[in-house]
């Protein structure tokens, strides 16, 4: 990490983004998106589908420009290639020809960082989330879980100081979506990371966040920030469950997405 | 069991062809002139093979197919592959090729005799026409075919174009590139041949139309068995290539500590 880089991890200013879509008529994803995002901090991204979620990430990797504002990050402008930025999507994009080990591996091979220490991390990655007795194995002989744990250790892999998660778990079954979501806050915790994680899953969103954003339908626009108490935010996920105050996040915030989207609860 | 069981069936037939097929050239002299029998076609192999000529014929034409065949598949890939890089030449390219494409190399066979001769390098030159344009084509559309958020996996984690072909678009491609080896082993072996009937001094292709030119069945049918087995031969290199595809992958594009 460089040595600005200690605080503020982003810094979104006045984003917007408009597509231009065929025959005039274009369409507006973002507008005027504000957002910080201090280190070691998880801010979890909700709202209806189509508000403009994953173009925010996609902005923030510096895969689509803005149409106006900036999106810094460690005072630089975001750009296509930014090793501070590590990204994981819903589907894990594993390549089907590797090993799991190669495959997690592959990107800190990209980033020239595979070293000992590198592969002494892989190695240790993949024990932790229960995988290193398939380390040989392809992806055509895992479930879907297990493949989604490998991308996870392929992007936990990394040194950057800021993970992009695009509802990297919501197509696992529930017991394993806790587990993965318990190792994952543990490690970006122990490592000081800052991350934008985007879900539809209320529950996730409440167990992991230090900072909750609501966002309205298209065009995307911050509804609500939902600050999670001192006392909650030190928790790990599965704990959080079991406290009172969790149950009364979940109906506020569901309360207030289902307002914004215009359906009566 | 099984297997026997599978067999029997399998050669059945062959047997039922080969009793048939002597009886009645047995009964005609007129039936042995024009087809031969399997007796006689069984001697006129055994004893070509026994005095070297059906060997070094199919060796010739092997070799010829062969070497055709990999120039043909090395320079055609890596055009295709370059082109990925270039959409402008891409686009030049593409009518260019079809029209090619759609050109049998047999009708240029005469310029191929006036540019190299009627010996080895004018079979070799017919059988990389016979492939080069399908490696080049199957080679492009393998790297187009790229699943696009692979790419950009490789893009975030500042990739170089050279470790994204290496470890990206050669691996995503290999069952385009292998169903362009399996195509092209024939394409070559015809191509070989081909070239043999038109001008040529040795090669099954000469051998073949030198016996048909004196009625000599038997041979003919010798020389084409000779085809079969080297065609079997061919393919069968490709077979190991693709039974081994994912430790060749491997040992070419991951590095030796993750392997």
């Amino acid at each position: 990490m460089t040595s600005d880089c200690v605080d503020k991890i982003i810094t979104i200013q006045g984003l917007s983004k408009i597509y231009d879509g065929q025959s005039s008529r274009s369409i507006e994803a973002l507008h005027d998106i504000n957002l910080t995002v201090f280190d070691s901090e998880i801010v979890c991204i909700l709202g209806p589908s189509g508000c403009g979620k994953t173009t925010l990430l996609n902005i923030v990797a510096g895969l689509l420009s803005a149409t106006s504002g900036s999106v810094r990050i460690c005072e630089e402008e975001a750009f296509q290639g930014n090793l501070l930025v590590s990204y994981i999507q819903q589907s894990p994009q594993l390549l089907p020809y590797r090993t799991v080990l190669a495959n997690a591996a592959l990107s800190l091979e990209l980033r020239n960082e595979l070293g000992s220490g590198g592969l002494s991390k892989i190695h240790s990655l993949l024990k932790f989330l229960g995988l290193e007795e398939f380390s040989s194995y392809y992806p055509s002989e895992l479930s879907g879980g297990m493949r989604q744990r490998v991308a996870l250790a392929r992007t936990l892999s990394v040194k950057s100081p800021l993970i992009l998660c695009d509802e990297p778990f919501s197509s696992l079954d529930f017991d394993n979506r806790l587990e993965i979501e318990e190792f994952f806050w543990k490690a970006n915790k122990d490592e000081r990371r800052a991350s934008i994680f985007v879900t539809h899953h209320i529950d996730s969103a409440i167990s992991l966040a230090d900072r909750i954003i609501l966002m309205t339908p298209r065009p995307g626009r911050i509804l609500e920030v939902v600050e999670i108490d001192e006392s909650l935010r030190q928790q790990p996920p599965l704990k959080r469950r079991e406290f009172p105050s969790f149950s009364r996040y979940f109906s506020e915030t569901w309360q207030s997405l289902h307002n914004a989207s215009g359906v009566k609860v | 069991m099984k297997k026997i069981k599978l067999w029997t069936i399998r050669l059945l037939p062959l047997l039922l062809l080969l009793v048939v097929w002597q009886y009645w050239a047995d009964g005609s002299p007129k039936t042995r002139f024009l087809f031969g029998s399997p007796r006689l076609v069984f001697h006129a192999f055994i004893s070509n093979i026994a005095n070297g000529e059906l060997i070094i014929n199919t060796y010739v034409t092997g070799l010829e197919a062969l070497t055709g065949f990999l120039l043909g598949v090395l320079i055609g890939s890596s055009i295709g592959f370059g082109l990925l890089y270039s959409d402008l030449l891409a686009t030049a390219f593409k009518p260019y090729v079809l029209a090619l494409g759609s050109v049998p190399v047999f009708a240029v066979a005469p310029m191929l005799i006036v540019w190299f001769g009627v010996g080895f390098q004018m079979k070799v030159a017919m059988a990389f026409f016979s492939t080069v344009l399908v490696a080049l084509s199957q080679a492009y559309e393998g790297g187009k075919s790229v699943d696009s958020d692979l790419k950009v996996l490789f893009l975030m984690n500042g990739s170089s174009k050279r470790a994204m072909f290496w470890k990206l678009v050669l691996p995503s491609s290999m069952s385009w590139v292998l169903a362009s080896l399996k195509l092209n082993i024939g394409l070559a072996l015809l191509g070989a041949f081909i070239g043999e009937f038109i001008a040529s001094e040795n090669g099954l292709g000469h051998a073949i139309l030198r016996a048909g030119g004196i009625y000599d069945v038997p041979y003919v049918l010798a020389g084409a068995i000779c085809i079969i087995v080297l065609a079997f031969a061919l393919n069968f290199l490709v077979s190991i290539i693709e039974k081994h595809r994912r430790k060749i992958v491997e040992l070419f594009t991951v590095p030796s500590n993750i392997r």
